[in-house]
């Protein structure tokens, strides 16, 4: 029995999904504007950042990512597509610093690195010409440092835990409830791993206990904001 | 009867299945649940409205007319209950998380039992355990909130020999507790339900990837994409620790 998440089961009204031949980068909306920004002006670190305060998504509903990620699904697998690229620049900038790591952080950060490469690769395929693009990340040394590594991928992993979480109940697409419930129990792996590794303790393993929590988009975003990350 | 149902299991990197001398295999009864939907749906029904039928019944009489007058019998039992008909569906399922999570929390209670694990690992699986029982409250209660009636605790059996072996075992139950959890998610009808499903969900996953690391087997054995498993595929793999 084989199963695997395909584009063609999630693409269920051919809404989301276009051409190739038509997407083009020039009438693509870049990652910014769907952040929020108006065009024209000068575009510094400070006001991406304002755009995903809290503040500034008031008006979302049920903890619904903001509509300048698109509407409806489209706009749910965006915010998904953002919060991936940001685990995956972050690993992969992990996996080229050649951290000095113990065995099994290193066999962990090569699973996790190649798991959330694939989800982003999933998105971007399943929201076609509608992808937010790849945003700017700086990452401050929190990959380049083997300590700051460890720290920063299990607090990256528990929160995409409490994003998917959040955002299943408002997936309209009994497909894409599936691909976010699949890629929600990956992310939950990775927390608890990584969680285990930093300590083996329940607190560090599963923080939420008996049953994990889900988080509004506005709060995952103004932990993302927190961070600095993306510039 | 083909046995492709426990090859199947078998085959999953993520199995380390207890071995054939400690586990019996699956009865071909419970197989047919894997390549007929007209017997699934009947086990659904079946479940939906289950009062106090054990887990044994539930598998008979999903297995319909050609599996003798104990199914027959079963069927009737459920036949009497007074789930409403809108939520009968989520009781179902929920009987059916209920079930496994029930397996889950005799298990664990074995293995904290068995003074196998000592230390940080000990009291981590401890805890493991505990949230187990705290699942099948929290599912007995939605199953009452439904107007239906909780399925009985099938009272597991497993075997439990080393630590390595349990361990193990405890890595395929977890691993068979999320990939059923995730199979039912898109059949629940209640957006509430669905949620606390979920939340159940993921902790049987980070349960399921502590444990591989722990035996050092992989963290995410379906690769990047969990695959959810059917119902017939659980059942089948649960036999063994059936009384």
């Amino acid at each position: 029995m084989t199963y695997e998440i395909n584009l063609a089961e999630v693409d269920v009204d051919g809404a989301v999904r276009e051409a190739a031949d038509t997407a083009s980068g020039d009438t693509r909306l870049s990652f910014l504007k769907k952040a929020g920004l108006t065009t024209g002006g000068l575009v510094g670190g400070g006001a991406v950042l304002s755009a995903l305060a809290p503040s500034a998504l008031a008006a979302s509903s049920n903890g619904r990512p903001p509509s300048s990620f698109g509407t409806g699904d489209v706009g749910i697998l965006n915010y998904a597509l953002t919060l991936e690229y940001l685990e995956a620049a972050f690993y992969n900038g992990a996996t080229a610093a050649n951290l000095p790591l113990s065995a099994q952080a290193a066999a962990f950060l090569k699973i996790v690195t190649k798991d959330e490469n694939e989800h982003v690769a999933f998105l971007k395929k399943a929201l076609g010409r509608k992808a937010a693009k790849l945003p700017k990340f700086e990452f401050k040394g929190a990959n380049t440092n083997a300590e700051m590594f460890m720290k920063t991928s299990q607090v990256l992993e528990n929160t995409g835990v409490h994003a998917y979480l959040g955002q299943v109940l408002n997936i309209k697409s009994p497909a894409y409830v599936k691909a976010a419930g699949s890629i929600l129990t990956i992310e939950a792996r990775h927390a608890s791993v990584i969680g285990l590794l930093n300590s083996p303790t329940a607190e560090s393993v599963e923080p939420n206990g008996s049953f994990d929590v889900p988080y509004t988009a506005s709060k995952v975003l103004a932990a993302v904001k927190e961070t600095g990350f993306i510039v | 009867m083909s046995t492709q149902t426990s090859e199947g299991r078998a085959s999953r990197p993520a199995d380390s299945a207890p071995s054939a001398d400690s586990a019996p295999q699956p009865a071909g009864i419970v197989e047919r649940l894997v390549r007929d939907d007209v017997d699934r749906k009947r086990f659904l029904r079946m479940a939906g409205g289950a009062g106090a039928a054990s887990f044994g019944a539930f598998v008979l009489a999903a297995c319909g007319s050609s599996s003798s007058k104990t199914a027959s019998t079963a069927a009737a039992t459920a036949s009497t209950s007074t789930a409403s008909k809108s939520s009968s569906g989520d009781v179902a399922i929920l009987n059916y998380a209920l079930t496994l999570e029930y397996l889950e929390r005799e298990f664990y209670v074995k293995v904290v039992a068995s003074g196998f694990f000592s230390g940080k690992v000990g009291t981590l699986i401890k805890g493991f355990g505990e949230q187990e029982a705290t699942h099948v409250e929290a599912l007995k209660g939605a199953v009452e909130k439904l107007g239906g009636t909780p399925v009985a605790n099938p009272n597991g059996k497993f075997p439990i020999t080393s630590a390595t072996q349990v361990a193990q075992l405890a890595y395929t139950v977890e691993n068979l507790g999320a990939a059923a959890y995730l199979g039912q998610a898109p059949k629940i009808q209640s957006p509430e339900l669905l949620a606390t499903a979920l939340a159940i969900h993921s902790v049987e996953a980070r349960h399921a990837a502590t444990l591989g690391t722990l035996v050092k087997k992989s963290l995410t054995p379906d690769g990047a994409f969990a695959k959810p498993d059917e119902m017939s595929t659980v059942l089948a793999a649960v036999k063994p620790f059936l009384p």
